[in-house]
């Protein structure tokens, strides 16, 4: 079931849902929250020739991500050329603890997306016990210069009950209990 | 619980940090993480959700899905570090 903008706020009240900065009520709506772009962006500049291969026993996210990838300030504002992809983030901090029995999902916004602008690549969940910033693949496969803005409404966030406690927050739960 | 790890420097993004955890089998898997929880060469995951004793390991879901694709790995028994206030 999807949480609608009431039990949001309840879930943000009572800390079943934290996300830091609380967002205002305004950015609420019926079955979401929008949250809004951090000012860091990340850029693959690829080498010509060089191919990677995600699947193989030798590949390092680490050592790609030091070669190819810069990340940079949005400054007073990136453009975003048609079909390109860049990396961001949202400028909350979001928290679903495991014990929650929530999970979510990251989408794009209507008002972005007929403009060509998709905020993820097929990776939308939110697992139940994430913590940080969640990461937006944004793509632009419209035909027009988009100018991305830190703090811009970038995609809304739609929450959903879990059937139940995932292992790791259930066993956590037991964990923690004392001997007595 | 808190497990050893080692930490790699940059192409994390913000309040990221790219963490590297042994496996049982001697491979590395790097994992970008949130950087709260790594402190000391030690990332926080969940608890054990398996142990086989037979070969000294245990089974524990990463914060994340690692930059490889795996959620759950193998890990030595020894990884683990003692936690804190539970007399381990």
């Amino acid at each position: 079931m999807i949480l609608t903008d009431r039990e949001i706020a309840i879930a943000l009240d009572t800390k079943q849902v934290i996300i830091e900065p609380r967002p205002p009520e305004d950015l609420l709506s019926s079955t979401a929250i929008d949250l809004r772009l951090h000012r860091s962006l990340k850029k693959w500049s690829p080498k010509k020739g060089m191919v990677i291969y995600p699947g193989g026993d030798e590949y390092s996210y680490n050592e790609i991500a030091n070669t190819l990838c810069e990340v940079f300030d949005i400054g007073t504002g990136y453009i975003l050329k048609p079909k390109t992809f860049i990396l961001g983030w949202t400028k909350e901090e979001v928290s679903l603890p495991s014990t929650s029995r929530l999970a979510a999902r990251v989408e794009g916004k209507s008002s972005l997306a007929r403009l060509g602008i998709g905020i993820h690549v097929t990776a939308p969940t939110i697992h139940a016990g994430f913590q940080g910033l969640i990461q937006l693949e944004i793509y632009n496969c419209g035909d027009l210069d988009i100018g991305l803005q830190a703090d811009m409404k970038i995609c809304q966030l739609i929450f959903e009950q879990t059937l139940g406690t995932p292992d790791k927050g259930y066993r956590g739960i037991f964990t923690n209990q004392g001997a007595n | 619980m808190w497990i050893k790890c080692r930490s790699l420097e940059g192409g994390a993004g913000p309040s990221e940090a790219i963490v590297a955890i042994t496996r049982a089998d001697g491979r590395e898997e790097q994992v970008i993480v949130y950087s709260g929880s790594v402190r000391n060469e030690e990332v926080e995951v969940s608890v054990p959700l398996s142990r086989d004793p037979q070969n000294n390991r245990v089974l524990i879901e990463l914060p994340r899905e690692s930059c490889s694709g795996n959620w759950r790995i193998w890990i030595p028994a020894s990884a683990i570090q003692k936690q804190e206030g539970l007399g381990q």
